[in-house]
């Protein structure tokens, strides 16, 4: 089952953000504790997760149509990944948190690789027995810390809270924007998450309102044969700003996991939402056993004028993902953007990129993507610029490198090019190159280890999508960089 | 300081150096120079310990210690330093972050604590000036974009942060204009001390006029075929290489 | 009432299946063999549907329609070849997809039709043909081999300079609507060269499906000129499968007009070190043309280069598709590969697809490629209206200019000085001044 930790954070002040980092919130889970549905899925299911969280019945209306659709759809296959046919009847789509009793008991218990990659990371201890599945009950304690930013929060109009919480306490909102964004009958993932998905975010920032902290969630999948599914959705009402940060981890399991996400942004008038994910699901052993299979919809509509959705991602884990964050620029003069690092090794595979649909007058789009490849690794650059008829003016301008450690990995770019209104303009670029043996070796002359040497020169590679980030999480995608690239130089 | 004794080295199977003798103490300034081709940048690349040179014969000898067994970046923490010829472009790394992330990889070598980001800041401020760099430069890619001009001061001034024990200067005169050969040399001369040595490898005379030498050695067919003083280049400048070629045949 | 795609495709399969099996086998074996892979692979290959990648741009449907599978006559009056200013080389005529006319060649250059080859022509068929056109997913690539009426070998001896040759594929004055697919196997052996001419005619509504097979031996060079320049209602499908071996060189370069269907898919293999390869195309479209291109450079050794540069205007109501894709294959180490792709839209209702791929399972190589589409720049314009030129005119003379650097890449002198005038031409028809279309 998925566990949801949200966190407030004041922009620039380290000291309450290390300390706030990653705890949990109260109510989030507590209902649903002691309940656990067999693996499988069917009406009934969708129905008593529907139940279990006290849903509006148009919710269950709408999870209930969003299955039926998903029977009829096919599995995607045109993705430049491989893996086994997913059971979908193998997975159980509800379950309590494990109890304390199953999971391990101390920091001892814990795959010592895992650790050690937590302590590289800076995470504090009682961080890493969180991260590691292990409950620790002091997370708990400051739940009253937590709510003075909630309160803080409330004063400005914004709404934080869980999906599950929102359905209760601003059913109208959901109804009107679940679905507007990435309709259940999108894709297979998408349809399959609006049926059973499990909790997820909601943010509503209303007019004229500069949300006055970062916003951030923590997922991690913990129990094993689970799937996680969460939904997000954030407004922004005209002229707001928000910015969102998202961080994922997972244990590591033998089996493989799925997470088939969806994240729907709306941005009104003048507003604007950032939105910044920094990604280290479970990957995998470096033979490719285990890790997570992450499916991820996330798609923004820009539908006001002047209003602006900004995606940065940092993908650095998970066995498989497929992922493409996307920006409907509905509004004239509204603003898309693509900041993307991925880096694939061992034996990960990623198809990532987005789409950038210019329907209004003189919209912009800047797309920045870079594709590290190590190991035997497969990385995918996919991407849709669309120019409607309608998008007099409108302006794309794509870069896309790849950067290849080692002769056994792949990096590959696949983007869709299609205009057609003839005052628009499209740029397109995209590169590949290694590390070069001249660059390592200046390094090195220099005094810099080669595992040192590699990665500052994959940081710098990286640096345009990086400064795009927070900087807290800058500095933490640096970091998991070095650590991913770790036995990649051979 | 340094004893290279009969070096032979070979690269994709080519031999290029044949039986190359040397010794620099310390305190010294030698100039190494030859005619293209003659192995002068490979003698740079092998001592430096890049890839693609095979020693075949002969060993490298530096502060009592043979260099055959050493990684080029254990070579660069006991004190050696290559001034490349054509440095290459790491772009997106900052020079602040890499001449640091470098210092600091000395230090740690030498059991000493990392420098703190402030006083680092000062130190290469300063030398960067010292160089003619305007502040930016310090904010910009390693090499990125640079003009040749450019580059050859950024190598100086790594040499100058670095403080090694051994600089080995490869054509950091080519490509030059008259002013950047003059901050240049400034520069190297500044780093003359008695406890260190200077080795300059060069094609032409004209940057021993502002770096003078103890020793000048000629490179020619993989050996030096001829040592002397200073006066040495100057009776090369006049006579080209062709005379000593034909001697050494 | 109208028919659902997926019926209209399989009665089109259905038909094609018939018509496989009316046809006799032939005494010549390697047509013989030809037409029997052909058949069994079309038996099993699906038809592209809506979902098939590679056809996401192009719609089967003009393909599809009553008559065009109709077995081309033999004798059918042949066309009027219109003259092409200069250019005199020998000609092979290849009408409806039967070979009517070849030409007589000096000694080292073979040319003959498949049902006719003997000796040594009869032994580089066996070897060759098919031996480059694969079948596995490609239906039409089968069809026309089941259904392949003859076809033509150009054979060129090793070392022999081969010069100038001409291959036509025409269409017959038969007015009814039929098919043809034509085929033709070209191979130079080491150290040979030629320069091949490669038009295409006729407006009427026939569907060609043409498969073209070419190898080129070590230190081979052929120089590949092809030029579609009649639009209209022709249907035409050709798929170009070329395999490039150590030191040789191809150079393609195209001019290339829509027409109401057009599909060019171009498939180039450099299989041994220090092959080296460019493809121009300059294209044009308007009215409702359509044309796609389907490119592909397999980089299957190491130390080859490729370069491409595709520049394409679309005006009216036309669309231009181009998918430039390259395959750097592992172990294919220091591949030198770049692609470029320069658009223009001319008109509200044109489009303009470019899916330039890059695929690369090997690290130390260049690999890079560019795409845009966009409109004339405006600083030009002005420059050019601030001289006095007209607005109309000073966009038809930037938007020609954009095409030029692709002309002036052919090799031959003649050709070039021939698709000029033709491009203009196309350039200058009704409509398709933007200002016009505004």
């Amino acid at each position: 089952m998925s566990e949801t930790a949200s966190r407030t954070s004041p922009k620039g002040d380290e000291a309450i953000d290390r300390h706030l980092a990653r705890e949990y919130e109260a109510g989030w889970v507590t209902d649903i504790e002691s309940d656990t549905l067999p693996p499988g899925l069917d009406e009934d299911v969708v129905r008593f997760i529907s139940a279990k969280k006290n849903e509006p019945e148009w919710m269950t209306e709408w999870r209930l149509e969003a299955y039926r659709h998903w029977l009829t759809m096919d599995h995607p296959n045109w993705a430049h990944v491989h893996y086994p046919k997913i059971d979908f009847n193998s997975i159980s789509y509800f379950s309590a948190p494990r109890s304390q009793a199953d999971g391990p008991k101390s920091l001892d218990e814990v795959d010592p690789e895992l650790l050690r990659t937590y302590e590289k990371l800076g995470i504090p201890l009682h961080e890493q027995q969180m991260l590691a599945g292990v409950a620790v009950d002091a997370v708990f304690d400051s739940v009253s810390v937590a709510t003075t930013f909630k309160s803080k929060l409330a004063e400005a109009g914004v709404i934080f809270c869980s999906i599950s919480e929102a359905l209760q306490e601003h059913p109208e909102l959901v109804r009107q924007y679940i679905g507007s964004v990435v309709p259940y009958r999108d894709n297979y993932f998408a349809a399959l998450n609006s049926a059973v998905f499990s909790d997820g975010s909601f943010v509503y920032i209303p007019k004229g309102v500069r949300c006055p902290m970062e916003l951030s969630t923590y997922f991690r999948i913990n129990a094993q044969n689970t799937g996680q599914f969460e939904r997000t959705i954030i407004i922004a009402e005209e002229g707001s700003h928000v910015s969102y940060l998202e961080g994922c981890t997972a244990p590591q399991r033998d089996e493989n996991q799925l997470h088939a996400a969806v994240v729907e942004l709306v941005a009104h008038k003048d507003a604007k939402i950032k939105y910044s994910t920094v990604q280290n699901w479970y990957p995998g052993d470096s033979e490719g056993k285990g890790g997570i299979y992450n499916f991820v919809t996330k798609r923004g509509l820009c539908a006001g004028e002047r209003s602006h959705i900004s995606w940065t991602q940092v993908e650095t884990g998970s066995a498989i993902t497929w992922k493409y964050p996307s920006v409907i620029l509905r509004g004239d003069d509204s603003v898309g953007e693509f900041y993307s690092v991925a880096l694939a090794r061992g034996r990960q595979q990623a198809d990532t990129g987005t789409k950038m649909i210019h329907l209004g007058k003189n919209t912009k789009s800047t797309i920045i993507s870079k594709g590290i490849s190590a190991v035997k690794a497969e990385n995918s650059y996919r991407g849709l610029v669309r120019i409607a008829p309608t998008a007099d003016g409108a302006r794309n301008f794509t870069q896309c490198d790849s950067l290849l450690i080692g002769d056994q990995c792949g990096a590959h770019t696949f983007p869709y090019i299609e205009s057609r209104n003839p005052n628009a303009t499209v740029e397109h670029e995209a590169t590949t190159s290694k590390v070069s043996d001249d660059q390592l070796f200046l390094c090195r002359q220099r005094g810099l280890d080669p595992e040192k040497a590699v990665s500052m020169i994959v940081n710098g590679f990286c640096k345009e999508v990086f400064r795009e980030l927070p900087m807290e999480f800058a500095v933490e995608a640096g970091k998991l960089l070095e650590i991913s690239l770790e036995g990649a130089v051979g | 300081m340094l004893k290279i004794r009969n070096l032979h080295v070979a690269a994709e199977g080519e031999a290029i150096l044949k039986g190359l003798d040397l010794e620099v103490a310390a305190g010294e300034v030698h100039a190494i120079m030859g005619p293209n081709g003659s192995g002068k940048s490979t003698l740079a690349a092998v001592m430096a310990g890049r890839e693609g040179y095979e020693i075949t014969e002969g060993s490298i000898e530096f502060l009592g210690e043979d260099l055959a067994g050493l990684e080029p970046e254990e070579r660069a923490w006991r004190g050696l330093f290559l001034a490349f010829q054509y440095p290459v472009e790491i772009p997106g790394v900052t020079n602040l972050e890499f001449l640091r992330a470098s210092v600091d990889a000395h230090r740690a070598y030498r059991g000493e604590e990392a420098t703190s980001a402030v006083d680092f800041m000062k130190l290469a401020r300063a030398t960067s000036k010292q160089l003619r760099f305007d502040t930016d430069f310090l904010k910009r890619g390693v090499n990125e974009g640079f003009s040749g001009g450019e580059k050859k001061r950024n190598e100086l001034l790594q040499m100058l942060l670095l403080q090694p024990k051994l600089a080995l200067l490869d054509e950091t005169d080519s490509g030059l204009d008259i002013d950047a050969l003059q901050i240049v040399a400034d520069g190297v001369n500044t780093l003359r001390s008695p406890e260190r040595a200077i080795v300059m490898i060069t094609h032409y005379q004209r940057l021993l006029d502002h770096i003078v030498p103890d020793k000048v050695h000629v490179l020619s067919g993989g050996r030096i075929v001829r040592s002397g003083g200073k006066e040495l280049a100057l009776e090369l400048e006049r006579k080209g290489y062709g005379w000593l070629e034909e001697a050494a045949a | 009432m109208a028919v659902k795609l997926e019926d209209r495709i399989e009665d089109f399969a259905r038909r094609a299946r018939e018509q496989t099996a009316a046809l006799t086998a032939p005494s010549a074996p390697a047509l013989a063999t030809l037409r029997q892979r052909g058949t069994e692979a079309f038996a099993t290959t699906p038809l592209p549907g809506a979902k098939t990648e590679s056809w996401k741009y192009s719609r089967i449907g003009p393909l599809l329609e009553q008559g065009l599978l109709d077995r081309p006559r033999e004798d059918a009056p042949l066309p009027e070849v219109p003259a092409f200013a200069g250019f005199e080389a020998p000609r092979i005529l290849v009408v409806d997809g039967w070979p009517r006319q070849l030409p007589e060649m000096p000694a080292g250059i073979t040319i003959t039709r498949f049902s006719a080859a003997e000796g040594a022509g009869a032994e580089v068929l066996s070897r060759e043909l098919g031996s480059l056109a694969y079948l596995d997913g490609r239906p039409f690539v089968a069809l026309n081999g089941a259904l392949a009426e003859d076809g033509v070998l150009i054979h060129v001896a090793k070392n022999v300079q081969g010069g100038e040759l001409e291959l036509l594929l025409a269409q017959s004055l038969n007015a009814a609507p039929h098919g043809a697919h034509p085929r033709v196997l070209v191979v130079l052996e080491a150290g040979s060269s030629l320069s091949l001419v490669e038009r295409h005619l006729g407006q009427a509504q026939v569907f060609t499906n043409a498969v073209i097979e070419v190898r080129i031996g070590a230190a081979a060079h052929l120089a590949h000129m092809r030029l579609q320049l009649e639009a209209g209602a022709a249907r035409s499908l050709t798929a170009l499968d070329v395999a490039v071996a150590r030191d040789g060189r191809y150079d393609l370069q195209q001019a290339l007009l829509g027409s109401i269907f057009r599909r060019n898919e171009i498939r180039i293999h450099c299989t041994e070190p220090g092959a080296e390869v460019t493809v121009g195309g300059a294209t044009l479209t308007r009215d409702r043309n359509h044309l796609d291109t389907q490119m592909c450079l397999e980089h299957e050794a190491p130390h080859c280069t490729s370069n491409q540069v595709f520049r394409a205007l679309a005006g009216e109501r036309s669309k231009t598709v181009l998918n430039g894709r390259i395959h750097i294959h592992p172990n294919a180490q220091k591949t030198s590969a770049e692609l470029s792709s320069r658009n223009l839209l001319l008109s509200h209702d044109a489009e303009i697809d470019a899916k330039p791929e890059l695929e690369i399972y090997a690290d130390d190589v260049k690999c890079a490629h560019g795409a845009t589409i966009g409109r004339l720049d405006e600083k030009s314009l002005f420059y050019l209206r601030s001289r006095g030129v007209t607005e109309d005119a000073a966009r038809l003379m930037l938007s020609f200019a954009f095409l030029a650097g692709v002309v002036d890449a052919f090799p031959l002198e003649t050709v070039r000085d021939a698709v000029r005038p033709a491009l203009e031409a196309a350039f200058m028809a009704h409509g398709m001044a933007p200002g016009a279309a505004a």
